[in-house]
C-alpha cells in the first residue's frame, strides 16, 4: 500500500484528535408500516479533519442516511436505534450527536454552523418563494452575532467567491432564474457562509454535466485549501472518488464494507464487491469492444436483505455455507484500512464463536 | 419477492447471431439519413399568442446511421440531442428538414413531414427507449399489458398468443416470465429499465433510439444493461441511436460519436478518432471534464474548465456559438459561422481553425 503523493497526513498516525467525526456501530432504520428497513446497519467511519472522505455506494447502500444521521436530520419514520457518532471540535468537549435531540438548541448551533451540507437537488434544497440572498443571509443572522448589513456583505462575498458573476445582482435572484450550476453554487456559498468545520456534499454533482461538475469540483478543493475544511463527499461516480478523495469508504446496504486511502482503495482493493465496482465501469481510452463485467444480480430489496454477508449473494467469490451466516466482522489491515469480508477472517474462530454464543 | 429475486435476472448468454444469413459483412446501407434537421419552438407572448422568437433546440442537424450502427450523440444539457431523437422517431414534428428512412425493401420515406396516419408503419420499426424507467411505465399496467400493448395495437397478437410473446420477450431482456402480472413498483430501476427494453422491441424494430437509456441506472446494474442493449443488438440485427451525456459509456457502445451544442453538430467521427484525435475545442473540453477513475492519472494532462454557461439557444451568440467560452476563439469566430466540414475521412467538424489547432484526446491506456 503506497500512500498518495500529495497525502498531507501519514498512514500511521490516526490518532483520536485527528479524527473530527468518529462514528461507530451507527444503526439508522425507518419504521415504516410494511416492517423496518435497516438503512444504515452498523457503520464505522472517521472523518479524519483537514481531508476528503469519499463515501462511494449504489442507491440503497445507506450513505445519505449515514450523513444525514450525522446532522440529526433523518426524516420520519426514521430514528438513529443505535451506535456513537463523536464530534471532536478543536476547542470544546466532544459531543456525542448520536444522543441528541434533533430539535434541540445542541444540535441546532452545530448545524449550519459548524457542520454544513449540500444536496443533490439545489432546486428542491433552497426555498423558490425567496430570493437567493435572502436565504443566505437568514442562515448568517441565525448563526453569526451580525448586524443586517455585515450579513449582507458576507453573503454577497461568498456568492461572488464560488464564482457567480455579478453577486450583488444575484443576491436579488430567485432559485429558478438561475442554471442548475448557478444554483448548485449559490447552494454552496450558503453552506459555506458560516464557515463550517465539516462539509458533507451529497451527491452535489450528479445532476449537473460534466463540465459544469469538473468546475464545481475545482470550486469544492479550492474553498477546502481555502479555509481548512474537512469534506464528507457522498457520490456513486468512482469517476469522482477517483478525482477528489483523500480517503474512501466503500458501503453496501447500510455497512461500510471497505475503507482506506484513496490509491489502495483504487490499486489494491481487499473487497470483492470494490473489485466487481472497479471492473464494471466503463473507462475511457481503454475501448476495446468487450463486454463489461457486471455484478450480476441487483442490490436486494430492504425487505429482503440477505443472511450474513450482505453482498454473498452477487459475490463472485462467496464462500457456500459461511458467508450466508456469519456477518462478517471488521477486520482491521492497517491503521485506518479495514474491511468487511470472510475472505480476511479467520473463519473456523468465527464460526467457533458463533456456537458458543448463537 | 424474495432475496434470490435479484440473484436470477442475470443478462442472457450472447447468442448465435438469427440474422447471420442476411448479413454477411457490417452493413453499410444507410438506415437514416437526417438532413439539416430544425425544431424550433416558438415562443409566444401576449394572449393572441403572437410569436416573439424561437427556441432554436435543433437548428441544421446533419447525419446518417448505418445499419446494424450504432451512432452516439452527446453534449450538454439543453444541447437538443434529445430533441434529435424524439424527432427521429416522430413525437415531435421537426420544423424543417428531412429523416429519411430507408425501409427493410429499399424504399425510401421522409418520415419528417409525413401525416400521423402514415406514420403508423413506421412507428413501428423505430422505437424508443427512455430514461427515467419510473416515469416511462404506467403504474396501472401489469407487465403484460405495458410489454403487450404495441402487439395488440398493431393487431399482431391476443390473447395467449400474446401472453407467449410478452413472456418471451421479457425472458430475452433477463426477466423471469412469472413476472407478467405484477406492476412496474415491484421492480428495481435495472428491471424497469429492462421492462422498458422489452417494450421497445416487442414489434421487431429495426432502429431504436436510446434516450439517456442506462443514465438512471446505478453502476452495477448500468454494466448489465450496457450488456444487454449489445447482446440484443446482435441477435436482432438492431441500429442504435445512443443518445447520452455519460461520455465513457458513448464510448464503450458506439461506433461512431455525433457532437452537439447548442442545436447544431459540431464534430462527428468514429468512435476511436473522436476520442483520440478530437479536432473541435469543444470535444477537446467536454473529454477532459470526464473524471477518470484512477486517482494515479490526478493532475496529469491539461485539465480544460469550461467557463461560462451553455449559449442560450433562443438568442444565440453571433458567429460560432461555442466561441464565448473556446479558449481558442479568434476575431473570426466572433462573426463567421463555420460549417460542418469532413476534414479527414469519416471525420466532420464545424471549427475554422480545425486544421491548425493542436488538440488533446484520451490518452490511451
Amino acid at each position: 500500500m503506497t500512500p498518495p503523493p500529495d497525502a498531507p497526513v501519514s498512514q500511521s498516525a490516526t490518532t483520536v484528535a485527528d479524527c473530527l467525526i468518529e462514528i461507530r456501530g451507527l444503526k439508522t432504520h425507518f419504521f415504516t408500516d410494511e416492517g423496518v428497513v435497516r438503512a444504515v446497519d452498523g457503520v464505522d467511519l472517521d472523518v479524519r479533519r483537514g481531508r476528503t472522505l469519499c463515501v462511494v455506494g449504489e442507491s440503497g447502500s445507506g450513505k445519505s442516511i449515514t450523513a444525514r444521521s450525522i446532522l440529526q436530520i433523518v426524516d420520519d419514520p426514521g430514528r438513529i436505534v443505535a451506535g456513537s457518532i463523536m464530534y471532536r471540535r478543536t476547542d470544546a468537549e466532544p459531543v456525542d450527536i448520536a444522543t441528541l435531540h434533533p430539535r434541540r438548541a445542541t444540535i441546532r448551533a452545530i448545524r449550519g454552523r459548524e457542520i454544513a451540507m449540500i444536496f443533490q437537488e439545489p432546486m428542491s434544497a433552497l426555498s423558490p418563494v425567496h430570493t437567493i440572498g435572502n436565504q443566505i443571509v437568514e442562515g448568517i443572522r441565525l448563526h453569526l452575532r451580525v448586524t443586517k448589513e455585515e450579513a449582507h456583505d458576507r453573503a454577497v462575498s461568498f456568492l461572488g467567491r464560488v464564482g457567480i458573476p455579478k453577486p450583488e445582482t444575484r443576491m436579488e435572484s430567485y432559485p429558478f432564474q438561475l442554471s442548475g450550476g448557478m444554483r448548485q453554487r449559490a447552494m454552496i456559498a450558503m453552506a459555506l457562509s458560516c464557515g463550517p468545520s465539516l462539509l458533507i456534499a451529497d451527491e452535489p454533482t450528479t445532476a449537473l454535466d460534466v463540465t459544469t461538475q469538473a468546475n464545481i469540483l475545482d470550486l469544492i478543493q479550492d474553498l477546502q485549501a481555502e479555509f481548512g475544511m474537512t469534506v464528507m463527499f457522498i457520490t456513486h461516480d468512482l469517476g469522482v472518488v477517483a478525482e477528489i478523495a483523500d480517503d474512501v469508504a466503500v458501503m453496501y446496504l447500510g455497512m461500510v464494507v471497505e475503507r482506506g486511502d484513496v490509491d489502495a482503495v483504487f490499486h489494491d482493493p481487499k473487497h470483492p464487491y470494490t473489485r466487481a465496482l472497479l471492473r464494471s465501469i466503463p473507462r475511457m481510452g481503454a475501448r476495446s469492444g468487450a463486454r463489461l463485467e457486471a455484478i450480476r444480480g441487483m442490490v436486494p430489496h430492504p425487505f429482503a436483505r440477505p443472511t450474513g454477508c450482505p453482498f454473498h449473494t452477487r459475490c463472485q467469490e462467496a464462500m457456500p455455507g459461511v458467508c450466508a451466516t456469519i456477518v462478517p466482522p471488521r477486520e482491521s489491515l492497517a491503521p485506518g484500512r479495514d474491511v468487511r469480508c470472510l475472505l480476511h477472517s479467520d473463519v473456523e474462530r468465527l464460526e467457533r464463536a458463533q456456537r458458543v454464543a448463537p | 419477492m424474495s432475496a434470490q429475486r435479484s440473484g436470477e435476472s442475470l443478462v442472457p448468454p450472447p447468442r448465435t447471431r438469427a440474422h447471420d444469413a442476411s448479413l454477411p459483412t457490417p452493413a453499410v446501407r444507410p438506415l437514416l439519413e437526417v438532413r439539416n434537421l430544425r425544431m424550433w419552438f416558438p415562443i409566444v407572448k401576449g394572449m393572441f399568442g403572437r410569436t416573439v422568437g424561437h427556441v432554436k433546440a435543433v437548428d441544421g442537424v446533419d447525419f446518417t446511421i448505418s445499419e446494424g450502427e450504432t451512432l452516439g450523440l452527446v453534449g450538454e444539457s439543453g444541447c437538443g440531442k434529445t430533441t434529435t431523437g424524439r424527432c427521429v422517431v416522430r413525437i415531435t414534428k421537426p420544423t424543417g428538414g428531412e429523416v429519411i428512412y430507408h425501409t427493410a425493401s429499399g424504399e425510401s420515406v421522409d418520415l419528417a413531414g409525413l401525416p400521423n396516419r402514415q406514420l403508423k408503419t413506421y412507428r413501428r420499426e423505430i422505437r424508443m427507449i427512455f430514461q427515467d424507467p419510473h416515469s416511462s411505465l404506467n403504474p396501472r399496467m401489469p407487465v403484460l399489458d405495458i410489454v403487450g400493448e404495441p402487439l395488440r395495437v398493431n393487431g399482431i397478437a391476443s390473447g395467449r398468443e400474446l401472453e407467449d410473446r410478452v413472456a418471451e420477450l421479457i425472458g430475452k431482456v433477463g426477466l423471469r416470465p412469472e413476472y407478467l402480472r405484477r406492476y412496474p413498483h415491484a421492480f428495481s430501476g435495472g428491471e424497469r429499465q429492462r421492462i422498458g427494453i422489452a417494450r421497445a422491441l416487442a414489434l421487431d424494430p429495426r432502429l431504436v433510439v436510446c434516450d439517456e437509456a442506462v443514465s438512471a441506472l446505478d453502476v452495477s446494474v448500468q454494466a448489465q444493461t450496457v450488456n444487454l442493449l449489445q447482446d440484443l443488438q446482435q441477435e436482432f440485427a438492431l441500429t442504435y441511436l445512443f443518445v447520452a451525456h455519460d461520455l465513457s459509456v458513448v464510448e464503450h457502445i458506439s461506433d461512431r460519436v455525433a457532437v452537439m451544442y447548442v442545436g447544431k453538430l459540431v464534430e462527428i467521427a468514429e468512435t476511436d478518432e473522436l476520442f483520440a484525435a478530437p479536432l473541435h475545442p469543444y470535444t477537446e473540453a467536454l473529454l477532459s471534464a470526464v473524471p477518470k477513475a484512477d486517482p494515479r492519472l490526478r493532475n496529469k494532462g491539461r485539465r480544460i474548465r469550461l467557463g461560462g454557461e451553455v449559449a442560450d439557444p433562443a438568442n444565440p451568440p453571433s458567429g460560432c456559438y461555442f466561441h464565448p467560452r473556446c479558449r481558442y476563439a479568434k476575431d473570426r469566430c466572433t462573426v463567421d459561422e463555420p460549417a460542418l466540414r469532413e476534414i479527414r475521412p469519416g471525420h466532420r467538424v464545424a471549427c475554422h481553425f480545425a486544421e491548425e489547432l493542436d488538440l488533446q484526446g484520451v490518452a490511451v491506456g
